[in-house]
């Protein structure tokens, strides 16, 4: 066995980073989700977003430009774990600690999630530009 | 990724660490694990697999009499015009037969295989809480009983399993019935919430030195996500049934709609905590499939870091399905969209799962066993079912089929399919390590055979028959409609398949007396539960293993293999703390050693908490209220002697030997990493229940035109801030004990804490005093329940606050903390709930005090 647990300590403590790496893309597509399904609901009940813009139902507006700032921050992030796991691709060490080992799993997860779940946000965003409105 | 296709021979049959010698009641490790013998052992039992197996069995036991409901049912529907039930008891029976299968056979049966299997899996002697799993256990027994009690009292609800409102509210549906269901499965809800937070803690914090969160095996990954699912799911719907068991026993009109309140409220409410309650209950058969197909492809599995990934992005965009329930309900098409999105988005993430699973099969050199057969077969049914989830994602083809039979074909084969032929999987490969026996090969063909043809003959007419437009929940049908054969083909199929399941229950008998010896891995199996006897010893492991490898009964043939000072630290917890329960806390995501601490031992509170609860429920089903009371006393003086602190079985001398020399904390009064944890859950679930709540508060906002209704004054500020006021200085007064008890200094902690319990009862004296001049009642308006519900809910948590504080200084009165440095997480936890609570405070106030003035 070329490495035991304990004999490296971890040389990449960024724990919180490596939770964040993971969860980026399925935490955004939470927040456009709730904030989307929110304003849709009560837009199209009346209570806000009434009237148009540019000729546009205002909701239909407001719901294309926050997909397109969710997915634009969300290709961000994946761009961002990209350069990180590009970086990590780059170090030639092969025999892997444990903690290195474990963060190429969370830096490849975090990537696999932030492509999946920009496909979500747009997904979801496209119906606002077909319906014409609620 | 791993790739290699062949498991080395050598590996297959490792020394496992530590588990080589028998064992005898001269033991002392074992006597320090074994539960008591007698009534009392019985009562107070914790051992991790005797509690997973009574589990297993109540929940195994609750799939029979579902079934038997199921039957009856389908005997109804047999022929057109049937007479053999009225409407009344058919409508009663689908009820049963739902409620039982979604809460008292599927999430029970599964939390039970995560405690008996998960701390052999993850090399830990056991749950990090195991008195709460058996107030879990108790809980959920006792609900199940009751709820089946309602026959007794001829009671038996009757508005199916999502008991729409408002026929079940007490003017659609008055006497017992629907209070049975809220609050005998109100209780089996706290117990799925209890095991979540046992379940959570036990994968993030308890496993063997050297498993990072990068080999852990798939069963634990899965659960991981499920039992924070757990959270997110069963707290809205405790939620929910709240509201709706105040409507319908003290006049509230939360899902009114002449008085303000909304039904579609509570549909929202239900389907937050349904949809995701089915994947609730698949997610942990993704895990159990993960582990049994590379066992009998005889290779590793294909994309463990997808198959990960697939159950994480399956928990979160599950939670963004549940008005896909809602569809034909009338809510903005726009709206619809997002959940059409997300319920097409979720195809993806499962379809990678099945393709690792048939390209690890596809890659390796398959064994034909009965539990591989149930695999194949859950493969096959759950595809088709998840192609018909494609099609009534879709809103247009869900308004057609909408109630009709197509989707009771659907869901069958998901939850069938996807869930109860890899849980027959999991029982025929896993019982064996706790029996010591093999099931009988032979009889668990016919099993799988009969219940895979059974299951299509009974499911697959009911696509067409939905498709030809039979509405499901109705008692009868005409003749003549084309309908006939589909059914009786269906009837024979749900008695076939009922004798299928009957084979198991006889295959379980008859191996019990003549099965082959299981030994210790008969499946040449590659993760650590099949390193330890079967049935395994009441510690587990005598030597805790060291993971250095996905696999490591594959990889390592000797499992305790490690640095010098690992296996130092795991030789020395085989022999010193040898009169305690010693368990290792490891680091969340490297699984490094970071506590050695004491796990509770047997104890008769948790049952009798769990006794407690009973009462208050059963107290609240007759509406006996003075009972309810009488039951909620009783549980605080359980909870309160649950929690009394101990003497430590250990010096303080022989304390600090051991950690002078490994190099690690020993926290015999409870480990700070897991109290730590288990407070931060606590305050999650706090925090789920009342966003709820103020989901639910603002929902009924939408569905009014005026906030407050005419007739009711919107209310004075400068009381509400007067509170805020108050209990912000008692945060800061907290603040500060928690600074002084880490200074080592109890006595100013005490004066502090002393500083902020008047505070906060001066806030809540404030704000009391503001409610007593309101003057309207909670059957009013739904406004005027919401006032009274929020203030009612945020009083209690700021009780419970205070009741925490005060027991602190209590102990610390007692001397708890004369060592802070040691004890201290009492003050710890107690300083992070009561942050939390003024941070709820101030939300929940800012909400229902100024939404009048700004909406």
């Amino acid at each position: 066995v070329a490495h035991t647990p304990s004999t490296a300590p971890p040389k990449v403590p960024q724990i919180s980073r490596d939770w964040a790496t993971l969860l980026a893309g399925p935490l955004l597509w939470t927040g456009y989700f709730l904030i989307g399904y929110t304003l849709a609901e009560f837009g199209c009940r009346g209570l806000w977003l009434r009237g148009n813009i540019a000729g546009f139902p205002a909701i239909s507006v407001i719901l294309v430009a926050l997909t397109l700032v969710a997915l634009a921050l969300s290709l961000g992030f994946v761009w961002r774990i990209w350069g990180r796991w590009r970086g990590l691709q780059r170090d030639p060490d092969a025999s892997l600690n444990r903690a290195e080992e474990r963060q190429r799993f969370m830096v490849l997860g975090g990537l696999i999630l932030g492509g999946l779940f920009s496909l979500a946000i747009l997904l979801t965003g496209i119906p606002a530009l077909i319906l014409e409105g609620c | 990724m791993a790739t290699t296709t062949d498991v080395p021979s050598s590996a297959r049959r490792v020394s496992p660490a530590g588990a080589e010698e028998s064992t005898t009641s001269a033991d002392p490790l074992e006597r320090t694990w074994a539960d008591p013998r007698g009534i009392i052992g019985v009562l107070s039992a914790v051992q991790n697999d005797t509690l997973g197996k009574r589990i297993l069995a109540t929940a195994f036991g609750f799939f029979l009499l579902g079934g038997i409901n199921a039957l009856v049912l389908r005997l109804q529907l047999t022929v057109a015009d049937n007479t053999l039930l009225s409407p009344e008891r058919y409508n009663q029976l689908f009820t049963m037969h739902g409620s039982t299968m979604m809460f008292l056979f599927t999430v029970p049966i599964l939390e039970g295989f995560a405690i008996l299997l998960l701390p052999f899996m993850l090399g830990s002697r056991e749950m990090p809480f195991p008195r709460l799993g058996v107030f879990s256990f108790w809980t959920f027994l006792g609900g199940g009983l009751l709820f089946y009690s309602s026959f007794l009292f001829n009671a038996v609800p009757d508005t199916g399993w999502f008991a729409y409102v408002p026929l079940s509210l007490e003017r659609y549906s008055p006497g017992l019935g629907l209070d049975f269901w809220l609050l005998a499965l109100g209780v089996s809800e706290i117990a799925a919430i209890a095991a979540g937070v046992e379940i959570i803690i036990s994968i993030l914090k308890m496993r063997a030195p050297g498993m990072a969160i990068s080999r852990m095996p798939l069963y634990a990954w899965a659960m991981l996500v499920t039992a924070f699912m757990l959270l997110f799911a069963f707290v809205p719907l405790l939620v929910g049934s709240l509201l709706m068991e105040l409507d319908r026993q003290f006049g509230t009109r939360f899902y009114d709609p002449e008085f303000g309140g909304s039904p579609i409220l509570w549909q929202h409410i239900f389907w937050i905590f349904g949809h995701p309650e089915v994947y609730i209950q698949f997610l942990p058969a993704v895990g159990m499939v993960s582990m049994i197909v590379p066992v009998f492809s005889r290779r590793r599995i294909v994309g463990y870091p997808l198959l990960v990934m697939a159950a994480i992005a399956t928990g979160f965009l599950s939670f963004g399905l549940w008005v896909h329930h809602m569809f034909t309900v009338g809510l903005p098409e726009l709206a619809l969209t997002f959940f059409a999105a997300a319920s097409l988005m979720i195809a993806i993430p499962n379809g990678v799962q099945i393709f690792s699973w048939v390209a690890t099969i596809w890659g390796g050199r398959p064994v034909w066993k009965t539990p591989f057969l149930f695999i194949l077969g859950f493969v096959f049914l759950f595809v088709m079912g998840g192609v018909t989830g494609v099609m009534v994602a879709v809103v247009p083809f869900d308004w057609q089929v909408h109630d009709s039979f197509f989707v009771v074909a659907h869901f069958h084969y998901v939850l069938i399919g996807g869930v109860t032929f890899p849980l027959f999987a999991a029982l025929y490969y896993w019982l064996p390590k706790f029996t010591n026996r093999v099931l009988d090969e032979r009889l668990g063909r016919w099993n799988f055979w009969l219940m895979f043809i059974g299951f299509n003959l009974t499911f697959f007419p009911m696509h067409i028959v939905g498709l030809l437009g039979m509405p499901r929940r109705v008692y009868t049908y005409p003749a003549g409609l084309g309908w006939d054969i589909y059914n009786i083909i269906a009837t024979i199929g749900a008695f076939i398949l009922a004798v299928g399941i009957l084979l198991f229950v006889i295959n379980l008998i008859y191996s019990q007396r003549k099965g082959a010896e299981a030994g210790r891995n008969p499946w040449g199996a590659d993760s650590l539960e099949w390193a330890v006897d079967s049935p395994p010893i009441n510690y587990g492991f005598r030597i805790l293993p060291i993971v250095r490898s996905r696999h490591p009964m594959w990889d390592q043939p000797q499992l305790d293999e490690g640095s010098a000072r690992l296996k130092a630290l795991t030789e020395a917890l085989a022999a010193w703390p040898i009169k305690w329960r010693a368990a290792l806390v490891t680091t969340t995501l490297d699984g490094q050693p970071e506590e050695v601490f004491r796990v509770g031992g047997p104890s008769v509170w948790p049952f009798l908490s769990a006794l407690g609860i009973m009462t208050i429920f059963i107290g609240e089903i007759f509406r006996l209220h003075w009972v309810a009371l009488g039951g909620l006393l009783f549980l605080f003086a359980c909870i309160v002697g649950w929690h009394w602190p101990d003497d430590p079985p250990v010096s303080e001398a022989e304390l600090e030997a051991f950690e002078r020399e490994h190099g690690i904390p020993v926290r015999v009064t409870g480990s700070y990493a897991v109290g730590r944890w288990s407070m931060w859950l606590t305050i999650m679930i706090v925090a789920i229940g009342l966003v709820t709540l103020l989901f639910g508060y603002f929902y009924i906002r939408l569905e009014n035109a005026a906030w407050p209704p005419s007739g009711i004054e919107p209310p004075q500020l400068w009381p509400a801030l007067v509170a805020v006021g108050l209990l912000l200085a008692s945060a800061v007064a907290v603040f500060w004990a928690w600074r002084r008890i880490r200074a080592g200094a109890p006595g100013q902690m005490r004066l502090w804490l002393a500083v902020a319990f008047v505070l906060g009862l001066a806030g809540l004296a404030v704000q009391v005093a503001d409610v007593l001049g309101f003057e309207h009642s909670a059957s009013d308006h739904a406004y005027a329940s919401m006032v009274y519900l929020l203030n009612g809910v945020m009083w209690i948590l700021l009780v419970a606050g205070l009741g925490m504080n005060a027991l602190t200084q209590f102990w610390a009165w007692r001397g708890q903390f004369k060592q802070p440095e040691r004890r201290h997480l009492a003050v710890t936890n107690a300083t992070s709930y009561w942050l939390a609570i003024v941070i709820a405070w101030i939300i929940v106030y800012g909400a229902l005090y100024l939404t009048p003035y700004l909406t």
